[in-house]
């Protein structure tokens, strides 16, 4: 079946917020308020998922996966143990999709300490390795999968980040997750326009959204942006997130990416974006 | 492009500003020149801009050595992302903490040695099942005997509270006994520490090597005690996970 015909078994999920295991009780606070439609959570095999997710899940709130622990560049990733544990666990928390960034989340064995994100390497090669990882968990799980730029400073590969994951969507005929504050700091360490390369990006894709806030650092005379997960997102993801909502007709989620700052801090953000899309 | 090799000296330069320095030189003579081409292209100040990762990396490591971490001199840690044990474990794919482990004790002191060798060895009881003997009587998967300085497990268990400068590696031992639990396809399982001493250490070290049905008779004999008492002594080492649970049919 198409991703467009998949489409109309993808349901709206409203404005969320991302959680994960040690994150504090912020998302579990807002989802009892009412303030959030859903919790993203992200989770890994090793850890788990936290008790207030299930909480929130025995409580009929709805939920997406957000992997941590697949290298969808690396084919010998491919463990079918892993993925049959990531669809029972997804399926436990009656999760609406799967999802997560696209790139590698360690280097190395499965061990303490490997953990990290890198981005893919922005060629063909990749590409296809990217899009082969994801329709393989989707096959695999029974879920959709949604591949997301992942944050990164440097970016390796003759090819442009929009590109490569219009190419990756394409080649695995699937929906995307579009960090616009990602997207934000890796134009910023590109030294491109935030919107470079959005004219051409097929936003019919796009299923979901991540916003959050980062923080700006200097470095040899440049400004950087940091992933934070803060309560102040950059003017240019402001900006990219107001373009791609009004623009991106599939649209299903936008998931704020704060669950580490006070209650009151992150409902502000949230209201700020519910202001833009809701 | 190799993917493979150029995400490990992505991570490799990230994290080693000086190894960064070096490969943007020219000066690493394996780096292709179409790889080389590919890693000039990024801004020269993005390499450093991926500040956190050196620091979250070296965060999660020295969790696993608490004690080596806190004895060891000052900038041994921070010294790891540039020592060759970090970037053969890069480059092989290796445990990023047994490489740190092998770092400590390569720079241990005298009064960190020995609490840095048990700490070693911790973590290698938590990834290594190791070779085992072919014999029917031998210790269960994982488990480890370790010699070290009398008093190094209890000074490692107190060393929250304990003011007393860690023990040496003069003078009388003890036998340590690392028995790994729990743990699964996913998570890496706890380790047991215990000093065990007299007839039981003799026994797990036959056990290390391997024991037959004749060998329970002849151990028997050293520790004057008859056969019935030894496989005793063996069925309680099963049930405790401690030997191969064939032992006890033994």
């Amino acid at each position: 079946m198409s991703f467009v015909a998949r489409l109309e078994r993808i349901p709206r999920l409203g404005v969320g917020i991302s959680t994960e295991f040690g994150a504090g009780d912020t998302p579990a606070l807002l989802s009892a308020q009412g303030l959030v439609d859903f919790v993203e959570v992200g989770a890994d095999l090793e850890r788990g998922v936290a008790p207030a997710v299930r909480a929130h899940v025995a409580g009929g709130g709805r939920t997406t996966w957000h992997f941590l622990d697949i290298n969808l560049e690396d084919p010998a990733d491919r463990d079918a143990a892993w993925a049959d544990g990531v669809g029972r666990s997804a399926e436990a928390i009656g999760a609406a999709w799967l999802c997560g960034d696209a790139g590698r989340w360690r280097i190395g064995p499965r061990d303490r300490g490997h953990g990290l994100l890198l981005p893919p390497i922005l060629c063909e090669e990749s590409a296809v390795r990217v899009a082969d990882g994801v329709r393989w968990l989707r096959d695999r799980t029974g879920f959709e999968v949604l591949p997301e730029n992942p944050p990164g400073q440097v970016w390796i590969g003759p090819w442009d980040l929009l590109r490569y994951f219009a190419e990756v969507a394409e080649r695995a005929d699937s929906g995307l997750l579009l960090d616009v504050a990602h997207l934000a700091i890796a134009r910023r360490a590109m030294g491109l326009d935030p919107a470079s390369g959005l004219e051409d990006f097929p936003l019919e894709r796009v299923v979901e959204v991540h916003v959050a806030g980062s923080a700006l650092f200097e470095l040899g005379g440049r400004w950087f942006a940091e992933d934070t997960h803060g309560p102040e997102p950059l003017p240019e993801t402001w900006s990219l997130f107001s373009r791609v909502a009004r623009a991106a007709p599939n649209l299903r989620a936008v998931v704020v990416e704060c669950e580490r700052n006070p209650p009151a801090v992150a409902a502000a953000l949230i209201r700020r974006v519910r202001e833009v899309w809701s | 492009m190799n993917l493979d090799r150029v995400q490990r000296l992505v991570v490799r330069m990230t994290i080693d500003p000086d190894f960064a320095g070096q490969v943007l030189g020219g000066l690493e003579p394996t780096i292709d020149a179409s790889t080389l081409a590919a890693l000039r292209a990024v801004d020269a100040n993005a390499w450093g801009a991926e500040r956190g990762r050196a620091e979250q990396m070296l965060g999660n490591l020295a969790g696993e050595f608490p004690l080596a971490v806190r004895l060891a001199a000052p900038g041994v840690l921070e010294g790891f992302v540039r020592s060759p044990e970090f970037h053969r474990a890069i480059e092989s794919d290796s445990s990023l903490p047994l490489a740190l482990g092998l770092r400590l004790l390569a720079a241990a002191g005298p009064s960190a040695r020995a609490v840095t060798q048990l700490e070693v060895e911790m973590a290698r009881a938590r990834r290594l099942a190791g070779p085992r003997a072919e014999a029917p009587i031998r210790l269960a998967a994982g488990v480890r005997l370790v010699l070290l300085p009398a008093g190094t497990v209890a000074w490692a268990a107190e060393a929250g509270v304990a003011g007393r400068p860690p023990p040496s590696s003069t003078g009388a031992t003890e036998c340590a006994l690392l028995a790994p639990r729990g743990g699964g396809r996913w998570n890496l399982p706890d380790v047991r520490v215990e000093v065990v001493s007299g007839a039981v250490a003799r026994l797990l070290e036959l056990a290390a090597i391997g024991m037959v049905a004749a060998d329970i008779v002849a151990f028997g004999v050293e520790c004057d005690a008859s056969v019935e008492e030894v496989r005793g002594l063996l069925a309680d080492l099963c049930a405790d996970g401690i030997l191969d649970p064939a032992a006890v049919d033994v």
